[in-house]
């Protein structure tokens, strides 16, 4: 409608009202001319007339449409009043206020998204904290479980241990007491070594008694060998030469006497080495009953070191028996370690988990506060507070 | 006869009434406009001021005594800038009122409240004062209805405020972290939501930005440098306080780095009203 042009420039120039008040004076001067004036031509006066009225018509009738379309097509997602353009020639004052009203709208609008935007990003942040607290504590709780069972598996070595121990004491009481009777079984085999120790000493000083006995022995029979020799031999020269002189040989025949008389002693001195072989003889028999106690006392020795092979022996037994055991006890002992550094390591776990999960804890609390203070607001900060 | 020269002479006056209406209008409206400029300069420079008011408080109430004195200074400054509006139509505006009576009792509680409690509270008057920006940019008709050239003028007013309001956070959030020298959970989701706007800001807010054509070098350039700043930002705040264990960041360093990021925005701003004003004349 190009031909109300004119008019629309006019009323975009000066206003709506303005040209409104026009109207009415050029309505108002038609009437004065038509009353007053009727010799003059008033047919351009009514075809302006028809003109503005028409125009205005028009126009009453676009901005409305306008206002409407503007109105539907205000964007209800971000409320944002800049993108709303009143191209209208009716007072401003009504549409300001109005834009006034969505701005602020808007306003609420924006602050509302923004604060629900950081409410979701604080949201997001809670619940990957949460998730790290879930796994903190399910980690936790396997911890706990492999806590539990390594516990139950110490308890039941324990058991086996109190066993093991028990026996270890039983055997080590059995190897106290074969310990005490070997320990006086060496004592009493000590005794008898000492008597078979001065009983040989004993026998020793007989045998040299009886040496020097014999070798006087000796002596004296070589004594009376040479003596008998010679008595022979002048027996026999004294015989032949009293044989010879006949009765001048009486002589001889006293000397032949003394030769006996010789011979006595010789005889004499003969029963003297048989006394003396008797006396060794004696002392022999002495020997013989010392070295059968000797004998005896060595066969007692060999009984006594029997029954310390055999203490001995026993005490092997019983201490090879305590190192099996031991070996047993050392074994469990081992996996008794094992299973206590197992559970060390477990509860240092739980011990960090629990201080993760404190910490976060906190953490939590802290974005729970923030999340709650910004739930909290609900107004625009218009009063400054 | 006598009917035809008064129906032209009325035509003449009425157009011409019309074309000086229209005339004056058009110089009124650029005159509304420019003091509308004027404004929101001052509008933003508060806000820069309580930026880092609440910057250097967060240092300070984590520890940092030294910022105190700057403080002080701060706190002179805003109620000196705040006091050249009253006379302006700006303290027309409910916000305004709102500002002054929120600023001067946190002045008086400001060193006995929380950490927490006094960021919170300069982050609402930071939100009360960009909207009273828009509001400003509106009221004088700086918007796309009316400065054509500008089609995202807007983003001017409300998306680039909110850039540097992220960027104001995440350094003031920041600060109290490298002072503190621990990152708590709930900074942390803090500055990864305020890592996510400022990504915004780089990707979209700034590229979206209208310029002149006879600007458009300045504008780029200082679009580049502005988004090397951020991410520059994001990256430090990435590496060095969200992922070390144990934060080794000056708290003065970070301050200072998020500063400049946040400088090169508002260098952005500058030139978006220095064509403005261009556009305007």
């Amino acid at each position: 409608m190009a031909v109300f042009y004119p008019i629309i420039y006019l009323l975009k120039v000066i206003n709506f009202k303005g040209v409104f008040l026009l109207v009415v004076a050029i309505c108002l001067s038609i009437l004065f001319f038509t009353n007053f004036m009727p010799s003059i031509n008033l047919t351009p006066f009514t075809i302006g007339l028809l003109y503005l009225v028409l125009g205005i018509t028009y126009l009453s009738s676009k901005q409305l449409q306008h206002i409407r379309s503007v109105i539907e097509g205000i964007n209800t997602n971000n409320l944002d009043h800049r993108d709303i353009h009143f191209n209208t020639l009716i007072d401003s004052q009504f549409l300001e206020q109005l834009l006034k009203t969505y701005r602020e709208l808007g306003r609420v609008n924006t602050y509302n998204n923004e604060r629900n935007k950081e409410v979701e990003y604080s949201a997001i942040q809670v619940i990957d904290t949460s998730s790290k607290v879930k796994d903190n504590v399910r980690s936790q709780s396997d911890a706990t479980n492999a806590t539990a069972a390594a516990i139950t598996e110490m308890s039941q070595s324990l058991d086996e241990v109190n066993k093991e121990i028990e026996r270890t004491h039983q055997s080590s009481c059995l190897a106290s007491n074969i310990s005490t009777q070997g320990k006086n079984a060496l004592v009493s085999l000590n005794k008898a070594v000492l008597d078979v120790s001065k009983q040989a000493q004993l026998t020793q000083q007989r045998i040299i008694s009886l040496n020097d006995l014999v070798i006087d022995v000796e002596q004296i029979t070589e004594s009376i060998q040479q003596i008998s020799q010679q008595t022979n031999l002048l027996a026999l020269n004294a015989s032949i030469e009293a044989a010879r002189a006949g009765e001048f040989g009486r002589g001889f025949a006293v000397v032949a006497e003394e030769v006996r008389a010789l011979a006595d002693r010789t005889h004499h001195s003969a029963d003297n080495i048989v006394t003396n072989i008797n006396e060794v003889l004696k002392e022999s028999g002495e020997i013989v009953n010392t070295m059968n106690d000797v004998v005896d006392q060595t066969g007692i020795c060999i009984n006594k070191v029997n029954e310390v092979d055999n203490a001995f022996t026993d005490i092997n037994n019983a201490t090879e028996e305590v190192k099996q055991q031991m070996e047993i006890v050392s074994s469990v002992s081992t996996q008794q370690a094992a299973a206590t550094h197992e559970i060390s390591v477990h509860i240092e776990q739980v011990v960090l988990g629990a201080k993760a999960n404190a910490d976060i804890a906190v953490q939590s609390e802290s974005v729970a506060n923030h999340l709650r203070q910004l739930i909290e607001v609900k107004t625009l900060p218009s009063s400054g507070e | 006869m006598t009917f035809t020269i008064v129906i032209i002479l009325s035509l003449i006056v009425v157009i011409s009434l019309v074309f000086y209406i229209h005339r004056r209008k058009r110089r009124n409206m650029k005159k509304f406009q420019l003091l509308g400029l004027v404004y929101i300069k001052q509008i933003k420079k508060i806000i820069s001021l309580v930026q880092a008011h609440r910057g250097l408080t967060t240092a300070w109430k984590n520890g940092d005594s030294s910022q105190h004195t700057k403080l002080v200074k701060l706190k002179q400054q805003i109620s000196q800038e705040t006091q050249k509006l009253v006379t302006s139509s700006v303290s027309e505006n409910e916000r305004f009122e709102a500002f002054s009576d929120h600023w001067q009792r946190l002045v008086k509680i400001d060193e006995t409240i929380s950490s927490s409690n006094s960021f919170e509270q300069h982050t609402k008057m930071i939100k009360n004062l960009a909207y009273m920006l828009e509001d400003t940019a509106e009221a004088h008709h700086l918007t796309a209805s009316f400065v054509t050239e500008f089609i995202n003028i807007g983003y001017i007013w409300r998306e680039l405020i909110v850039a540097m309001e992220s960027i104001g956070q995440s350094r003031a959030i920041g600060t109290g972290v490298a002072t503190l020298k621990f990152c708590s959970s709930v900074d942390k989701i803090r500055l990864e939501f305020l890592i996510q706007s400022m990504t915004k800001v780089s990707d979209h807010t700034l590229q979206n930005l209208s310029y002149l054509s006879q600007e458009q070098n300045t504008h780029l350039k200082l679009i580049e440098k502005a988004s090397k700043k951020i991410n520059t930002l994001i990256s430090v705040i990435s590496k060095e306080l969200l992922e070390e264990a144990e934060v080794s960041i000056n708290n003065n360093s970070y301050f200072d780095l998020a500063t400049n990021a946040l400088a090169e925005i508002e260098e952005v701003f500058i030139h978006q009203i220095k064509q403005l004003n261009i556009a305007l004349k």
